[in-house]
């Protein structure tokens, strides 16, 4: 149970103008019975000071009817919010925190009740699981005294998540596919400890990496390589402008996508030798040093899911991107690569994913289709957005175009076989 | 307040139960005023059911019809206005009547609108409208405390409603289940409201025939002061 903000509704002041009118126009016209009228608003005005300012003290259980469903599955949310205090609540409206990224399908995450002290009130919603895993925020409460004079608003943490993770047919090509995202180096031969081919013998190569074995069965010689030890550092960077956060109606904006997008490569990257780190652009910079180990995987997910950078509300003012990419460019080394998560929808951020690249950066851009599909200045902004994909192809950035409702490795794996590319 | 992840369409219009009980407590309030106009005040109730129902059908089913409606119930009830100036041709009777029913509708418009999600501003004008309505009443048909004090109670009880209506609408919205909350808020007001009617007439049997007007406006002004200051 975090902060708690107390607001003064002043809703019963016009109660005291109202009866002031009755007393100056009962005095006027010297009507006793009107002037009387304004005895009915002192009684009004007098309300809100007998009502006590309330004093929740709440708890929250989440209940999912399955944790770890499947893409698209329906799963129903039951909340149950209990009054722990020992004061009436007479109004008592909590909004829970669904997870930016789902949807809701059905009923409303929404409720209001009055609580005795012990009392719980439940209600429940099903929203659609989509692919990732998805924390819940906070529930928003607001309890009002009876005359809602006083509105007390405070958030009510419960640690739940829908993890819809599961790796399905569909997607096999998954973690592989996913930790080539950056295109890992670590893929050329050379020496190290772990086998990666056999080539042919050439002129020069260690007498030690000669296959014995093979040149006594062959008599021809070849030579072992084996996978060069140069972890690479991959770092994630997230378009959280304010013109990052565009979406069709009534589903999750880019920002939001890209977030989730980036807690599954920074997942599947954990899993490999690499180590990861994490940027975002928006109304602040946000940097998390390239790393590896669990601890790590944790300061990425925590930094992905609270940075407020990254706040599921658009910024209200300018976001300086020069001044943040010079700040992200200062902070990789040689060897990072990047993989940018955009709906690329102006032209800044691309001259942003050229200059990185141009560094000498290998630089992937996943971009969420979020343009709608139909209507004038959509067909305009996805034409836009067309040219501005086929600009950074022609720099020779791989481009990912992602479609949120599939999985992120599926369209990975599509560019990397070169079928949308 | 809002969820992050709710996109669907939260349909953030005032409380239905609220809403209703708001139009239907100041309507009450015109009635109980008295001096007849029972068929006047009936047709104009006709009107108010029809906006209710064209609300509903523009925001739901079908949009010509329900502007088809709305714009039929707002006829109704000029219909009404136009109705009363026939029956009576009486400026007296005017001016205590209209005030209120155009208020009555404005209010009902600040609560069930054709869209958007509601007016604070609307509600008030309209009570407002009422409240003029029940003053009039009081200068031309000069009725008893009981009266007047009736009809203001419910002008601010339907002024309650219908801010409490549009609060929780802005809040929750109208899939949320609110209608324990609304009774409960209700039942308080209305329970205030009783005691403010007792009040009244519990001061004018203490103490009008005692004191001047002036000196008891006096000390009226001051207990309003106080109330203010408890505001603060």
């Amino acid at each position: 149970m975090t902060d708690r903000r107390t607001r003064r509704t002043e809703r019963w002041r016009g109660v005291i103008g109202v009866a002031l009118v009755a007393l100056t126009a009962g005095l006027l016209l010297t009507l006793p019975n009107v002037v009387l009228l304004s005895v009915a608003g002192v009684v009004f005005a007098a309300y809100p000071a007998l009502t006590r300012e309330p004093a929740p003290v709440l708890s929250l259980e989440r209940r999912l009817d399955d944790e770890r469903p499947g893409q698209g599955d329906p799963v129903e949310v039951t909340v149950e919010l209990a009054n722990e205090g020992d004061a009436t609540l007479f109004d008592c409206r909590v909004v829970d925190g669904v997870p930016e990224t789902l949807r809701v399908t059905d009923g409303a995450p929404r409720h209001a009740g009055v609580l005795r002290p012990g009392d719980s009130l439940t209600f429940s919603y099903t929203v659609r699981a989509e692919r990732g895993k998805h924390p819940f925020d906070p529930a928003t409460v607001v309890v009002r005294d009876p005359a809602g004079a006083r509105e007390v608003e405070q958030s009510v943490a419960r640690d739940t998540e829908i993890d819809c993770t599961v790796a399905d047919a569909a997607a096999p090509l998954r973690d592989q596919t996913l930790a080539d995202v950056g295109r890992v180096t670590a893929d050329d031969g050379g020496s190290g400890v772990e086998f990666h081919r056999t080539r042919e013998y050439q002129r020069g190569d260690a007498p030690s990496r000669i296959d014995w074995k093979r040149f006594a069965r062959t008599g021809s010689l070849s030579t072992v390589e084996f996978r060069r030890e140069r972890a690479a550092s991959v770092v994630l960077v997230v378009d959280a402008r304010e013109p990052a956060y565009r979406g069709r109606e009534g589903e999750p904006h880019a920002v939001a996508y890209s977030v989730s997008g980036a807690r599954q490569v920074a997942a599947s990257l954990a899993g490999s030798r690499n180590r990861v780190g994490v940027a975002a652009l928006g109304r602040s910079f946000a940097w998390l040093e390239p790393g590896a180990g669990r601890s790590h995987v944790d300061d990425v997910e925590a930094l992905l899911a609270t940075h407020e950078a990254l706040s599921p509300t658009p910024p209200d003012g300018d976001c300086p991107l020069d001044d943040q990419v010079e700040r992200l460019r200062e902070r990789l080394d040689d060897r990072s690569q990047v993989v940018l998560f955009s709906p690329l929808t102006d032209d800044a951020i691309c001259e942003t994913a050229r200059s990185i690249e141009a560094r000498g950066h290998a630089v992937t851009v996943v971009s969420p289709t979020v343009t709608d599909r139909d209507g004038p200045e959509r067909r305009l902004a996805v034409a836009e957005r067309r040219h501005r994909l086929s600009d950074l192809r022609n720099a020779g950035i791989r481009v990912v175009e992602w479609a949120p409702e599939r999985p992120l490795a599926a369209a990975l794996a599509a560019t990397s076989e070169g079928v949308v590319a | 307040m809002s969820a992050p992840g709710e996109t669907v369409s939260a349909n953030l219009r005032p409380a239905r139960l609220s809403g209703a009980l708001s139009v239907a407590v100041a309507f009450g309030a015109l009635v109980s005023l008295g001096g007849g106009l029972t068929t006047v005040f009936a047709v104009e109730a006709l009107g108010l059911a029809l906006l209710a129902v064209g609300a509903t059908v523009r925001r739901d089913r079908s949009r010509p019809a329900g502007d088809a409606l709305v714009a039929v119930a707002l006829a109704v009830v000029l219909g009404a206005l136009a109705f009363l100036w026939i029956d009576t041709r009486d400026l007296l009777v005017a001016a205590r009547a209209v005030p209120g029913m155009v208020g009555v509708l404005v209010l009902a418009l600040g609560v069930i609108p054709a869209r958007g999600r509601g007016s604070r501003r609307l509600v008030k004008v309209g009570s407002g409208l009422v409240l003029l309505s029940v003053f009039a009443t009081a200068v031309v048909l000069k009725p008893p405390l009981q009266t007047l004090l009736v009809g203001t109670v419910a002008t601010v009880l339907a002024w309650d409603f219908g801010e409490n209506a549009i609060g929780l609408g802005a809040q929750l919205g109208r899939r949320a289940e609110t209608y324990r909350v609304e009774l409960a808020h209700g039942f308080a007001s209305a329970a205030v409201g009783a005691g403010a009617v007792v009040a009244g007439k519990t001061v004018a049997g203490v103490g009008t025939p005692g004191f001047p007007l002036g000196v008891f406006a006096l000390l009226l002004t001051g207990l309003l002061l106080l109330a203010g200051a408890l505001h603060d």
